[in-house]
């Protein structure tokens, strides 16, 4: 017999399969729906502050909504946002997330970008059918009624009839598209200039919100707390809330819920100005403890889903009631608590009666369920992983792991600089980093070319360096950029390229730590800190993941190289004839530096195969 | 190609040096180092203490003192005065103690460090906790000895006999109609304390106090409401700003906080990673004597 109490975080506003009790958390699901109906009614606005402690239950809230949305015969938006990103590209980590979310299947199993306009159209002409010749029409007056770009209802329409939908979504996340792929789907590129990336992200949010017309939308921010790139990092909750100020102020038709864990309210407080936390806080909510009623009708429903024996099931609910005045007295009174609480008693009962095996769950130390938490995740993350995900998981997770590294590092967050990313600080040491992981040709150009120039003027190419996916690769016809690319090396810049496999461990260290932030990360009913998770980051053997971060904030004094694929394509050569050798031996046979080839190699990546020494030693994977 | 060893074997032995010092789950004496290496790394044990030299110099490695009757240094990667403090703290979380107890728990601990060191360090650590209000000291009752413990010590362990006494000298003037709050009210007298100050219940959370504390129930629920309007409908006050406005010690602010939540007027959400909070932040939340950390109040329904 499953423990029904063995799951206990609800880990997005999107999950299914939830158990609900409608009396937990009623008032504030009521308060919100309130606050919704009135922005409907008023037009205008509105923003919910949710606080309360961990596992009190937001996300859950959230995912009630999410549903209760769907029930009702009028039509809402419910758009579902976990800041798990970095300040500097707040606002397109909001619009990819506010895509992915319009995505989600509603009513009529149509999804909510379709329905926005279908709705603008039938709005205009009032029929069910609307032939093909009035489209131009339609789109030309939705487009001066709301100020909607030509690009927006190209896209739309692309999505409407069902033509080149997969291109047209990247193209609304804000995706870099080949020349060839943005000609197929009519529409424009995006622009070149850097400065413009986070505005443009801006202006085509509130076109979207402007395209959705009358129809109120949910927004709802989840996990502000992943915000702070290390501790007392201001940065990011201040461009959260400029962010939900002009959201607020800009458009008529959002209802902004923003979650934020009790602990959290004071650094929140601080960090954001005073007129943005008034606009983020129209309304305020707390999340109570639960009463003795509504835990037992928690675990109720619980139990209902695992025992059916009706004499079993009063049996173990006796046994949990009794413990439950206990567990509820003295501020105290989760539902996560009384889950973990529940669970326990569970495999108590289970156990002395030799019922049908229980499975218990035992915690492993933090460190054994670390270990195994971040080699699923990075299973998962190598699933989903495609070249765009580089510049988010770069930007979310590298200054971070550079400041767990080096405690002196940190992202700077001065003025942008054009074509710079990121810039990070260790000591007097500044490196700045430029994603150039555009699948545009165009784009690259333009961009390589701007930063040679840069480095013409003196603007160092010691410590830039250029970041690009290793499965985009540069065709050899890309003159002009393979052009820039060996110039701008040669002036002592350094060009890397992950794979995918240090990506879906980076990714995997964001998602890890970002839940610790949030106090959603639990071992067996033990919230993990994020402390913890830094501690041991900081000694685990992560190694493509450190030999990134190593790579890009390491001594420059030596020759890096770089990666370049003609040794990596020499060195499997050698492993082809040799099988092992030694990475010493290797490095001389191919006239390099023995650290800079160790850097070069991604394990499994080239299938060269790595055992760490010293001395380290290489193998052909492709032996095995 | 033949198999041959690295370009840059001192640099070799040094990182081989610290790996397995870092995998070793006690501290390793010089002799226990070199058994470890590889036999190619193997050096003489000048070349090692040079290296370990250096290993320290950047904090990748710790020394520690050698077993009794045996004058060989050890090394490790944890600091000796961090451990120690760890398992003091450790061993008072499970129990109050007194110094022999503790000194000699800790002491099993550390791996045959000579005992009249291991005890002078012991002693001057467990001082510096009591210093920074980590660990607290319960004087004897009776016969026993000091104690040490995580937690303020509980006044009430202390009245046994006084309780006693007290009982007898009620039941005494019982007949003659002596109430015990007039009783209460002539101690105070002959002690000097104020007429005013009434002793607080108490309630389950809260860390006693050696004096009465004043009520601030209503001057608190007041000042909520000064700093957060909303406060009436349970919008959450940060604890800090509250203390703020207070303007009392820390142990009367709590008191009064923990009171209010014991009346149940208000209730307290706690941080949900105290051991995260450096020291100064961790005095601007409102703690109990389980050491939870509580960040917010919110105002029940109805209380004003």
């Amino acid at each position: 017999m499953d423990n029904p109490f063995r799951s206990r975080i609800v880990s997005t506003p999107w999950a299914s399969g939830e158990i609900e009790v409608p009396e937990i958390n009623a008032e504030a699901f009521d308060f919100c729906c309130n606050v919704l109906n009135r922005v409907r009614s008023e037009k205008h606005s509105m923003s919910v502050l949710l606080t309360g402690q961990t596992g009190s239950g937001k996300t859950h809230l959230l995912n009630r909504i999410q549903k209760h949305l769907k029930t009702i015969s009028r039509l809402h938006l419910f758009l579902a946002v976990r800041l798990h990103t970095s300040p500097n590209r707040f606002w397109r980590h909001l619009r990819k997330n506010c895509v992915e979310s319009l995505e989600k299947k509603t009513r009529n199993n149509r999804s909510q970008l379709d329905l926005i306009y279908l709705r603008r159209l039938f709005l205009e002409c009032h029929k069910r059918t609307i032939p093909t010749a009035m489209l131009p029409d339609l789109t030309d007056r939705i487009r001066l009624q709301s100020n909607i770009s030509l690009a927006m209802t190209t896209a739309f329409e692309n999505l409407i009839r069902k033509v080149n939908i997969t291109d047209t979504l990247a193209w609304l996340k804000g995706y870099s598209l080949s020349e060839y792929r943005l000609q197929k789907i009519g529409l424009p590129p995006p622009e070149n200039d850097h400065d413009v990336f986070e505005d443009e992200a801006r202006e085509f949010i509130t076109e979207l919100f402007r395209l959705a017309g009358d129809i109120p939308i949910v927004l709802c921010f989840d996990q502000i707390e992943a915000l702070q790139r290390y501790p007392n990092d201001d940065a990011g909750l201040f461009t959260f809330g400029q962010a939900v100020r002009t959201l607020h102020n800009e458009t008529q038709n959002l209802l902004i819920i923003s979650c934020v864990q009790s602990f959290f309210l004071g650094d929140l407080k601080r960090a954001v100005m005073a007129p943005d936390f008034d606009g983020m806080s129209e309304h305020q909510k707390h999340l109570d403890f639960m009463t003795n009623d509504q835990a037992g009708l928690l675990i109720s429903a619980r139990l209902n889903t695992a025992v059916e024996d009706e004499n079993q099931k009063a049996e173990i609910m006796k046994t949990m009631e009794a413990g439950l005045p206990s567990l509820l007295s003295g501020n105290r009174g989760t539902a996560r608590e009384v889950l973990t609480y529940a669970a326990e008693v569970f495999d108590r009962w289970c156990t002395p009666l030799h019922q049908a095996k229980s499975k218990t769950l035992k915690s492993d130390p933090d460190e054994r369920f670390l270990e195994k938490e971040l080699s699923l995740r990075e299973d998962a993350a190598m699933k989903r992983m495609t070249p765009d995900h580089l510049d988010e998981i770069i930007q979310g997770v590298i200054p971070t792991l550079c400041h767990i590294r080096n405690g002196h590092c940190k992202e700077t967050d001065g003025l942008p600089i054009p074509d710079i990313d990121m810039s990070l600080q260790c000591g007097e040491k500044i490196t700045r980093i430029s994603l150039c992981n555009q699948d545009s040709m165009n784009s690259l150009a333009a961009r390589l070319r701007r930063l040679m120039d840069r480095m013409k003027e003196g603007e160092g190419g010691d410590n830039l360096i250029l970041i690009r996916h290793s499965e985009r690769r540069i065709p050899p016809g890309a003159k002009k950029v393979n052009e820039y690319i060996q110039k701008i090396k040669k002036r002592g810049a350094r060009w890397l390229t992950p794979s995918r496999e240090t990506l879906s461990v980076l990714d995997a260290i964001r998602s890890l730590l970002n839940e610790a932030k949030s106090g959603d990360l639990n071992n067996a009913g033990q919230p993990v800190t994020e402390k913890t998770v830094r501690d041991w980051i900081r000694k685990a053997s992560c190694d493509p993941a450190w030999d990134f971060v190593e790579s890009m904030i390491g001594d420059t004094s030596e020759d890096m190289s770089g990666r370049d694929p003609d040794i990596l394509l020499q060195l499997m050569d050698i492993l082809k004839s040799e099988r092992i050798v030694w990475l010493s031996d290797a490095a001389e046979t191919l006239n390099q530096d023995t650290r800079a080839l160790e850097r070069m190699i991604q394990p499994g990546l080239y299938r060269i195969g790595y055992l760490d020494g010293p001395p380290s030693l290489l193998y052909d994977m492709g032996s095995l | 190609m033949g198999i041959s060893p690295s370009d840059n074997p001192i640099d070799d032995t040094r990182t081989l040096i610290k790996k397995i010092i870092n995998q070793s789950k006690i501290p390793l004496s010089l002799d226990d180092i070199h058994k470890r290496l590889p036999v190619l790394y193997q050096t003489d044990h000048q070349n090692l203490n040079r290296l370990i030299e250096t290993l320290i110099r950047d904090n990748a490695i710790h020394p520690w003192p050698a077993r009794s009757r045996n004058r060989k240094p050890r090394f490790w990667n944890q600091d000796m005065i961090l451990f120690i403090r760890q398992e003091i703290l450790s061993a008072l979380s499970k129990s109050r103690r007194t110094q022999n107890q503790l000194t000699d728990s800790v002491r099993k601990r550390l791996f045959g460090c000579a005992k009249d060191a291991s005890i002078k360090q012991i002693k001057q650590i467990l001082n510096d906790l009591l210093a920074e209000k980590r660990v607290f000291s319960h004087p004897p009752i009776g016969r026993k000895k000091t104690r040490f413990a995580l937690q303020a010590v509980r006044v009430g362990d202390y009245l046994g006999k006084l309780l006693t006494e007290m009982e007898k000298t009620c039941r005494n003037l019982e007949t003659a109609h002596v109430t015990p709050a007039q009783i209460v009210a002539e101690l105070q007298k002959k002690l000097g304390l104020s007429p005013d100050v009434r002793p607080q219940p108490q309630s389950v959370s809260q860390p006693l106090s050696n004096a009465p504390q004043p009520d601030c129930s209503e001057q608190l629920l007041q000042k909520m409401i000064e700093i957060e309007p909303g406060a009436p409908n349970q919008v959450p006050v940060w604890i800090p700003d509250l203390r703020k406005v207070m303007h009392l010690s820390k142990h009367e602010f709590d008191q009064a906080v923990l009171k209010l939540a014991g009346d149940g007027k208000i209730y307290l959400d706690r941080h949900a990673h105290p051991a995260q909070l450096s020291p100064t932040e961790r005095e601007e939340m409102v703690t109990d004597h389980t050491d939870a950390c509580y960040v917010v109040a919110v105002m029940r329904k109805g209380v004003l």
